[in-house]
């Protein structure tokens, strides 16, 4: 799954608003349709990822939870 | 667990939707400036163009950090700088300058500070949890394209020498574009 994206971003160990920050900051600098592979361990992660997708016209392609609790998004980034 | 920061890049947001908020924080304490700036980079990063106004105590947390013990904090002289008119300084701005806390580091709690030891058990556990400190905060939120506006007055009263006295970049301004912004934008918050 990590292989297919064009970009990896990991915010394991950080609490919001800091995964929000980061991951604002790559997908920026990404160009539409172009997917990013988020990690992240923050209670808040998904649930922060879905907000920050739906106002920014992103889309979620997938969503894997590991056995240590770490969510492992991909998106596609929107027009 | 990586270091936040270093981890961003340096482009700035470009707001989409071409919504604006304001957050003016007046208090100088650390649990209340840490709340503006979660709130104003967040909601950034969320793709709000945000601004940052800051006027009397809560100017402090964008000042240099200085120990309160240091002589140059209360003994260097008053300089001039953007928005300063050094032809009425008065000796008392020494004292008012000494007596503000220097730097983000250097901010009490507005509750429970028990003479310093508050903030160096909320820093200790924001640390343990992995939560941004205020200086990461601050630098987080100018990186993602926060504005930062100082009050005239308060850089005039309080002997600000900018920019040598801040540690990000800020304009100086008053009430009528504080009015102008506040009236552009979607959302406004004071603390």
């Amino acid at each position: 799954m990590a292989s297919q994206a064009d970009s990896q971003l990991d915010v394991t160990g950080v609490c919001c608003p800091l995964p929000l920050m980061q991951i604002a900051k790559i997908a920026q600098t990404l160009q539409p349709g172009e997917t990013l592979q988020v990690t992240g361990n923050d209670p808040l992660f998904e649930s922060t990822l879905r907000d920050f997708c739906a106002c920014n016209h992103h889309t979620i392609l997938s969503v894997s939870t590991d056995a240590k609790s770490s969510v492992s998004i991909l998106i596609r980034i929107g027009a | 667990m990586s270091d936040p920061i270093s981890t961003m890049k340096s482009a700035t947001i470009t707001p989409k939707q071409g919504k604006r908020g304001t957050v003016l924080l007046v208090s100088g304490a650390l649990d209340k400036a840490l709340l503006a700036f979660e709130v104003a980079a967040g909601f950034q990063a969320m793709g709000m163009e945000m601004s940052m106004w800051f006027v009397l105590y809560g100017a402090n947390c964008l000042r240099k950090p200085q120990s309160l013990y240091s002589p140059a904090k209360w003994f260097s002289p008053l300089r001039g700088g953007i928005g300063r008119t050094t032809a009425t300084d008065h000796p008392l701005q020494y004292l008012v300058k000494g007596l503000n806390p220097s730097g983000a580091d250097h901010l009490p709690l507005s509750q429970l500070n028990f003479g310093g030891i508050g903030p160096w058990i909320i820093r200790k556990i924001m640390r343990r949890k992995g939560m941004a400190q205020l200086e990461a905060l601050i630098f987080g939120a100018r990186d993602l394209g926060v504005r930062f506006t100082i009050c005239q007055i308060c850089v005039d009263a309080m002997a600000f020498s900018l920019p040598d006295d801040l540690i990000v970049e800020a304009e100086v301004k008053g009430v009528s574009a504080y009015y102008r912004e506040v009236m552009d934008a979607d959302y406004n918050a004071t603390l």
